[in-house]
């Protein structure tokens, strides 16, 4: 794999969070000017949901490649064989996320052959549920990269610390 | 029931071997439902999906992006030498200019965790700079921090909404004046202290100071009343004033402070969208629990339970009120509103609680929640910033738990403080 290659994937969830990001503030912002031009856009609203879940799928998958998703560390730290743990919980992790990418892709081919559309407007539903697969897909790449870190090196790419909890709020 | 118990069981094992909290609630419903058959599972991917599926979620990542922004744009400190101006006289004075530049942060953000990574970060640092002890101000600064979602916007308060199915508008306004009287209250707290240990202001009040701090921070200081303005005033939706909140921080940031480049800018979307993904987990594992819950039947039969134990409206609260701390102590807070809203509410109402008063109490209990162990992210992310150990800030938080508690009581027993300005603000 070529150097920017491998950059641009280390990068991946970066990319898309930006991309996302300034679509939904286009989309917002849009939605205001709108109103105050007295000219509808009846999208708006929909496309910003939709915009939302991408956005979301897209940080669970960073989330996952930081490790920041929020456990309780204090019990597993306990246990014997901190490595073994730590493998058996990303593992389990994965199993989750390779049984939602399965059941979402199911779920976004059902509409695909439906044509589902979305209420308000326009947009064809699958474009939406795709959010899912992608985004579990992104999550369970990041979690097989850190599985086979630890698995070669005894620890995690990116050890989960307490400390840096980003629970939200 | 079996299901339900089930999962629950699982949560805990799952939890315990060290995989993410919400990733345990919902293998544990996952495992739950396909073993015992409950529904297919292509509509746990359905349920997932409709877990995110609301425009009012949409506001959440943009009002995290605004707290983090703030820090990376110099917003944050602005609005710490603004407060430092104004309440530079008191005894100890920085512990009371930490509270209340938390307050004007909250009255951007609406994240706690932004709150002490982010102005929490910069009133540790001046106060240690300036001799107080590390563990109390790593302490005072964590406890205020709960301001941030208790005080409009707070992102808890909308996925509230949300569930309860209440007016957006209505729900975070009923927040405004609980979180000014739980300022107060840590201000008059700081002020005792510093009394008592004998600390000195760090500078008399003095108009020119003042004057030039705030025209300074005046860019910042614009922010919570464009923001709350424009929702109270119905100028935006609260989704859309989120939009405008981050819209405005990034210009000032950029523009007005010039400490925003295209580098730091790219940290905060990747930190805000992060964010945001572990906030979107705790919100699908709430939704896949207690629709399970509810497909057992499970809220009928615990307000069927309450009802029969024919007990007073106070023991009702105080029932509701110790099971709201202990869910905030181990759940995440959007995960403890998503399950805990169908099985209390309608307890609460029954005991004659208004639901927008509900919400500030169900809110405060779990801001306090952020702040105790064992889990609890304003507690962690303070403890990192300071280098304080988790057991010695605990210590030293103590007293301001029971103050939170009792500004709490308080909270609960005068409903008019959460309802009058909402009433005031809907009045015709």
């Amino acid at each position: 794999m070529g150097k920017s290659l491998r950059k641009l994937a280390d990068h991946a969830e970066g990319i898309l969070l930006c991309l996302f990001t300034f679509l939904l503030m286009a989309d917002v912002l849009l939605g205001i000017l709108a109103r105050y031009v007295n000219f509808e856009i009846v999208f708006a609203d929909e496309l910003g949901k939709y915009l939302f879940v991408w956005l979301c799928m897209t940080g669970v998958s960073a989330a996952a490649r930081d490790n920041q998703h929020v456990r309780l560390s204090f019990l597993a730290a306990r246990l014997p064989n901190r490595k073994g743990t730590w493998i058996l919980s990303q593992v389990l992790f994965l199993i989750f996320s390779l049984f939602f990418f399965y059941w979402s892709f199911r779920l976004t081919r059902m509409h695909f052959v439906m044509e589902k559309s979305v209420m308000g407007f326009r947009f064809p539903m699958y474009v939406f549920t795709a959010a899912l697969p992608v985004g579990f897909a992104l999550t369970a790449i990041r979690l097989i990269q850190d599985i086979l870190h630890t698995w070669k090196n005894r620890r995690p790419l990116n050890p989960w610390r307490p400390a840096e909890n980003n629970d939200m709020i | 029931m079996k299901a339900t118990y089930l999962a629950i069981i699982l949560f805990f094992v799952l939890t315990a071997i060290g995989i993410p909290i919400s990733v345990s609630m919902m293998l544990g419903v996952i495992i739950a439902v396909v073993l015992f058959g409950v529904y297919p599972p292509i509509s746990l991917a359905t349920l997932f999906y409709s877990s995110l599926d609301s425009y009012l979620l949409v506001a959440i990542p943009l009002f995290m992006l605004s707290g983090i922004v703030m820090s990376y744009g110099g917003i944050a400190r602005r609005i710490f030498n603004f407060s430092e101006s104004l309440l530079g006289f008191l005894p100890g004075s920085l512990g009371s200019v930490n509270v209340m530049a938390s307050m004007i942060f909250g009255g951007i953000s609406g994240s706690s965790v932004a709150d002490v990574a982010g102005i929490g970060a910069i009133g540790i640092r001046e106060m240690v700079n300036r001799n107080y002890p590390r563990p109390y101000s790593t302490a005072i600064t964590v406890a205020s921090s709960t301001l941030a979602v208790i005080i409009p916007p707070s992102i808890l308060m909308i996925i509230y909404a949300t569930i309860a199915n209440i007016p957006v508008g209505a729900a975070l306004a009923s927040g405004l004046v609980p979180g000014l009287f739980i300022t107060l209250v840590l201000i008059a707290v700081n002020t005792v202290f510093a009394i008592r240990k004998k600390w000195a202001p760090s500078r008399g009040f003095s108009m020119s100071q003042t004057v030039r701090t705030a025209a300074q921070g005046f860019p910042a200081l614009l922010a919570p009343v464009v923001i709350l303005g424009g929702i109270f005033m119905g100028f935006f939706t609260p989704t859309e004033s989120s939009a405008v909140a981050f819209l405005y921080c990034l210009f000032i940031g950029t523009f007005v402070y010039r400490e925003l480049n295209a580098k730091k800018l790219y940290q905060v979307i990747y930190e805000g969208g992060r964010t945001s993904g572990i906030v979107a987990f705790e919100l699908a594992s709430g939704l896949l629990f207690s629709n399970l819950m509810t497909i057992e039947g499970i809220p009928g039969l615990l307000t069927h339970a309450f009802v029969g134990m024919h007990s007073e409206p106070w023991q009702v609260m105080i029932l509701i009120n110790v099971i709201l701390l202990v869910a905030g102590m181990f759940l995440n807070p959007g995960f403890s509103i998503i399950v805990l809203t169908p099985l209390l509410l309608p307890i609460a109402k029954s005991a004659g609680f208004h639901p927008i008063h509900f919400g500030i109490i169900m809110v405060t209990n779990l801001a306090i929640g952020l702040i105790t162990p064992p889990v609890g992210g304003c507690l962690y992310i303070g403890s990192v910033v300071s280098g304080v150990p988790i057991e010695k800030l605990i210590r030293a938080l103590l007293p301001f738990y029971v103050v939170l508690l009792l500004a709490l009581v308080v909270i609960i027993l005068l409903p008019a403080m959460s309802t009058g300005f909402v009433e005031w603000l809907y009045r015709d």
